[in-house]
C-alpha cells in the first residue's frame, strides 16, 4: 500500500501539470485542513470562504515552486499561512468570531458538553482578539497539531521563536479568559 | 518576577516539547508555586478547549468555487471533461455568463501552458 508521502509525490508532479484530476486529489486530502486553518483566522464561515478561496489560488499558482523534498503539507501550510496574514492585514472590519458555528465540541455528557460550550464562548472571542502574529502560531500548534519545528519552517522563523509566540499566545489567551469570566 | 521565566515551561510542557532535565525543573518549581499550578490548570483548560473544539464543515459548494477561479474544467457527468460553461448552458441557466465563459478558451494551467 503507498504512504501518503508516496501518494503526494505522485500526485505533486501531476499538478504541477496542471491536472484538474490531480487537483481534485489534492483538495480532498488537504481540504479540511486548510478550512480549519482558514476558519480559525477569519473568524467567521463568510470570511473564512473568501480566504480558503484565495488560498488555493495562490497553491495553484505557486505549486510549480514546491521541491518534493520537502514535506507537501509544510509547505501548504506556509502558503496558507502568508495568504492568511496578507489577508488579514488588509481586512477593514473588526475581528469577529461566530459563537454558534464553533460550539460542536463532542463530549462525555450533557453536563460536560455545557461547560465546554460555556469555556469556548469564553475562549472564542479571547483567540479573535490575539495579534494574527500570535494567533497563527497557536492555531497551528492546538488546532492542527503541528510540532514547534514544523511551525518554524512554517513560519521561517527559529524553533525557539516559534515556542516563545506559543507561550505568548496563550498567556495572552489566559488573561482575556480572566477579564471575560471577571 | 521569577515565575515569568516558567510561561514558556507551562507552555512547552502541555505540547510535549520539554526536555527531561526541564521538565524536572517545571516540576520543582510546581511543587512549591499554588500560582503556577492554577496557570498550568488554565493554560491546559484552554488547550483542551481549543485543540478539541470543531471547525464547521466546509461550505457547500466552496471546491466548485475554487475551481471555478483557477479555471479547471468541470466534467459533464459523462466523464468528458468541458468548460463549465457548457455545463452552464446545458442547463438552461446564466446563458449569458455561459456564452461569456465557453468563449475563454483553453483552461490554462498554471505555467501558461493549455
Amino acid at each position: 500500500m503507498q504512504s501518503s508521502r508516496q501518494i503526494e509525490l505522485g500526485l505533486i508532479p501531476r499538478c504541477q501539470r496542471g491536472e484538474a484530476d490531480a487537483f481534485d486529489d489534492l483538495y480532498g486530502r488537504f481540504g479540511d485542513a486548510v478550512w480549519r486553518l482558514c476558519y480559525r483566522m477569519a473568524g467567521t464561515i463568510a470570511d473564512a470562504e473568501d480566504l480558503a478561496q484565495d488560498v488555493w489560488v495562490t497553491v495553484w499558482e505557486q505549486i510549480g515552486s514546491f521541491r518534493c523534498e520537502a514535506a507537501f503539507h509544510t509547505w501548504l501550510y506556509r502558503v496558507a499561512s502568508n495568504v492568511c496574514l496578507q489577508w488579514l492585514r488588509k481586512r477593514t472590519h473588526t475581528p469577529t468570531c461566530s459563537l454558534e458555528e464553533s460550539c460542536r465540541a463532542s463530549s462525555s455528557t450533557p453536563e460536560a458538553e455545557v461547560v465546554r460550550r460555556e469555556g469556548v464562548k469564553r475562549l472564542l472571542p479571547a483567540l479573535a482578539a490575539l495579534p494574527d502574529s500570535l494567533r497563527l502560531p497557536l492555531v497551528l500548534r492546538a488546532g492542527e497539531g503541528l510540532s514547534y519545528s514544523e511551525i518554524a519552517e512554517i513560519l521561517d522563523c527559529t524553533t525557539a521563536a516559534a515556542k516563545m509566540r506559543i507561550s505568548r499566545a496563550r498567556a495572552a489567551l489566559a488573561e482575556a479568559m480572566k477579564e471575560e469570566e471577571a | 518576577m521569577i515565575c515569568d521565566r516558567y510561561q514558556e515551561l507551562l507552555s512547552a510542557d502541555i505540547d510535549g516539547e520539554l526536555t527531561d532535565s526541564e521538565q524536572h525543573d517545571l516540576q520543582s518549581h510546581l511543587h512549591e508555586c499554588a500560582a503556577c499550578r492554577r496557570k498550568c490548570d488554565a493554560m491546559r483548560e484552554q488547550h483542551e478547549l481549543l485543540s478539541s473544539s470543531v471547525a464547521p464543515s466546509q461550505p457547500t459548494g466552496l471546491r466548485s468555487k475554487i475551481k471555478a477561479r483557477i479555471g479547471i474544467r468541470e466534467h459533464n457527468g459523462l466523464g468528458e471533461p468541458c468548460f463549465i460553461g457548457h455545463i452552464l448552458h446545458r442547463s438552461g441557466v446564466g446563458t449569458r455568463i455561459a456564452a461569456k465563459k465557453s468563449v475563454a478558451g483553453p483552461t490554462i494551467g498554471p505555467w501558461g501552458r493549455a
